[in-house]
């Protein structure tokens, strides 16, 4: 089983950063403090739309289409993930 | 199954701009068929069955309405959201006026017609209060009221998913804007 990435703590619900980071090869270990990716920040959900965005070239029509879903209910989709991001002060 | 509720709960959200309106158009020119063999007057929030009408008086009548509407709620959609297109808010209106037909069914063998002469007369010769109301004449009132909630409601959601709105201001200019077309339409047809 493939372990999921955890984004927010199970505790507080905060978003969570990376503080360890570590080589598989040479077993090397940085430490320090560095915030998460802007994508990991997102959804499980978000992330998939994301993917699929991408990987039908950014036709809304198609993504509609693939998800059995009406065009202006992917529109919608996009329009709450943009400000989704805009709200995480990226 | 679960696809069908999904249909009656929100057809906006899972069909495709195609078959919405193709489905919509076919039901449109039913509704006007509909209307003309129960001759019966459609005015948005409410029907008349008094008068006597031609195939042209209720092709215009359900094109104003068609009309007004679009364009009313094409005109709130871009200030809600400069995005949405005109055939999303078409489409919306051609779905949700659909059950207003089923209204007509209730003109079988002059029912509504009668009913509703009764109750003019009864207004005219001031004898509302003693007239009687049959528990059948109740049901049908009841499916009538039902049937127009849920064209609102399909209207309602159908804005919604064609707009994205989401704030009580702009519920409250959708519901003020289904009165003011009504009120419009009314005024219209019944100049016709």
């Amino acid at each position: 089983m493939k372990a999921k990435l955890p984004t927010q703590c199970p505790s507080c619900e905060t978003l969570l950063s990376v503080s360890q980071l570590s080589c598989e090869t040479c077993q090397t270990v940085v430490q320090g403090n560095y915030p998460l990716p802007v994508f990991l920040k997102l959804s499980p959900k978000e992330q998939e739309f994301i993917l699929q965005f991408f990987l039908t070239s950014g036709s809304l029509k198609e993504m509609a289409s693939q998800l059995g879903i009406s065009y202006p209910t992917v529109r919608n989709q996009l329009d709450d993930m943009i400000q989704h991001i805009k709200d995480l002060n990226i | 199954m679960k696809k069908l509720l999904q249909f009656i709960k929100n057809p906006f959200e899972i069909s495709s701009d195609k078959n919405l309106t193709i489905t919509g158009i076919i039901l449109f020119i039913t509704g006007i068929i509909l209307a003309y063999f129960f001759q019966i007057q459609l005015q948005i929030l409410r029907v008349n069955p008094l008068v006597k009408l031609t195939i042209t008086d209720i092709i215009i009548g359900h094109l104003i309405i068609l009309s007004a509407l679009t364009i009313l709620y094409f005109i709130l959609g871009k200030i809600i959201n400069r995005k949405i297109r005109l055939l999303d808010i078409l489409n919306t209106v051609l779905i949700s006026i659909t059950p207003l037909y089923l209204i007509f069914f209730q003109n079988i063998n002059g029912y509504l017609y009668n009913e509703v002469y009764q109750i003019e007369e009864a207004i005219k010769s001031g004898g509302i209060l003693n007239i009687k109301t049959s528990f059948f004449s109740v049901i049908i009132s009841i499916i009538g009221i039902l049937i127009t909630i849920y064209f609102i409601y399909l209207l309602f959601v159908g804005f919604k998913t064609a707009t994205n709105a989401k704030k009580i201001w702009q519920y409250v200019l959708f519901f003020t804007l289904l009165l003011i077309a009504d009120f419009i339409c009314s005024g219209l047809i019944n100049s016709i």
